[in-house]
């Protein structure tokens, strides 16, 4: 009968409840605290590493790895054979990895003993980037102009404290020749307090020609040969705003052509 | 009901009745705590919606019975064990004459064996135990048929029945 079996299965499970011992609700909520710490922590790494690899996307000058992030400390304009700053990858900080690390795979009701050394810290704060791009608008304004050169309150907030953001720019003309001439040229620096700067683009004779674009002090060079560019970032014709993309401005429409 | 509940007194309210459920399943105490403390935690998780189920413990007792009958935990626990060279040593348990029903139960197929448990210990009927279980009721009923017939096999105070009557 299904009586006798309901009897003997709840004899069975009251026989078993003396001799539970529940971990709790607290090492429930120890557990589940830990958890949460450790997922903040993979994620922090995992955010950390995929800034790290997009850092490294930016682009770089000549074969030789150039630097991206200027050094912190502010000071004149250096040649392109400055000692380069150190690179992204030893820049970004360390990672946040909390100290709690959990232990691995005990389950539940046995890490009763031990769920006393979880910590109770909030979640690890996000890292932060000695690094980021920032926004041009004005890029494709003809001389006479004004370019402006940002960072957002977003870029402000993932940026290591201290850090500076250092641009050098140059535009330049076509000649009837087909050479490139230096017309304008700046540097300036952009940071947490200093979030907009702004480079002047004088009356061009002739035709525009590239614009470049450098995180970093450089020195760019007084003419370019014909039909060549240089290897850094270049300003894309058709678009008015931006970051640092590897682009040039197209002769289209010069009078020379 | 839908206002908050606290979630110490659902655990105290509710730990030994599903663990107790679990232990005729496994036949492993330890196991079915691990298996229930595993489901609080989850529900603790996400209490604020589970707190505001009709039935809080349905929800904790379907993660539990998914986390017992779950192949690749099975194969995650015994691994872990391995690593740890851990040997199981007998728990203090209830007395042999009283658990002679899990012992029976032990040796039914893992889906017959938690029809029977799901229904008669459960008191889940037919339709939810099918739902749960993921058959259909009439795949459902067989098994608790044939794991009567089987059972009373086993245990001497225990007939087969038709299942369709109870």
């Amino acid at each position: 009968m299904s009586d006798d079996l309901r009897r003997l299965l709840g004899d069975a499970s009251a026989a078993a409840r003396p001799h539970l011992s529940p971990p709790g609700a607290e090492a429930a909520r120890r557990t589940l605290r830990r958890r949460r710490l450790t997922r903040a922590s993979v994620l922090a790494v995992v955010a950390a590493v995929l800034a790290l690899a997009g850092l490294q996307q930016l682009p770089h000058r000549g074969p030789a790895p150039t630097p991206l992030v200027p050094t912190p400390v502010p000071g004149p304009s250096t040649g392109p054979s400055a000692t380069p700053s150190p690179s992204p990858s030893a820049a970004v900080s360390a990672s946040p990895s909390p100290t709690g690390q959990p232990r691995p795979g005990p389950s539940p009701s046995r890490s009763r003993s031990s769920s006393n050394q979880v910590l109770a810290s909030p979640a690890a704060p996000p890292p932060c980037l000695p690094a980021v791009r920032p926004r041009i608008a004005g890029a494709t304004a003809p001389g006479p102009g004004t370019m402006t050169f940002s960072l957002t309150a977003a870029d402000v907030s993932r940026l290591c404290p201290g850090r500076r953001m250092h641009i050098s720019w140059a535009s330049y003309r076509v000649t009837f020749e087909s050479r490139l001439v230096l017309v304008d040229s700046g540097e300036l620096d952009l940071d947490a307090t200093t979030r907009t700067g702004t480079g002047t683009l004088s009356d061009v004779y002739g035709c525009q020609a590239d614009r470049y674009f450098y995180l970093g002090s450089h020195t760019f060079p007084a003419e370019i040969a014909p039909n060549t560019h240089l290897s850094l970032p270049a300003w894309s014709a058709g678009r008015t705003t931006g970051l640092f993309e590897k682009h040039y401005l197209p002769r289209d429409g010069c009078a020379f052509y | 009901m839908t206002e908050h509940r606290d979630f110490a007194e659902f655990y105290a309210a509710s730990f030994h009745k599903l663990a107790g459920a679990l232990y005729v399943y496994t036949g492993d105490l330890a196991e079915a705590q691990d298996v229930v403390q595993e489901a609080m935690i989850r529900a603790l998780a996400r209490w604020s919606a589970v707190s505001t189920y009709e039935e809080p413990a349905a929800w904790v007792r379907r993660v539990a019975w998914n986390l017992a009958t779950s192949r690749w935990r099975r194969v995650r626990r015994g691994f872990e064990l391995a690593v740890r060279d851990h040997v199981e040593q007998d728990a203090a348990g209830p007395e042999p004459d009283r658990v002679a029903v899990v012992a029976a139960l032990a040796t039914l197929p893992a889906r017959q064996r938690q029809a029977v448990v799901l229904h008669y210990l459960e008191d889940l009927p037919i339709a939810e135990v099918a739902e749960m279980v993921g058959a259909a009721e009439g795949t459902v009923k067989s098994w608790l048929h044939r794991a009567r017939t089987a059972l009373a096999d086993r245990l001497s105070d225990l007939a087969p029945e038709e299942v369709d009557r109870v």
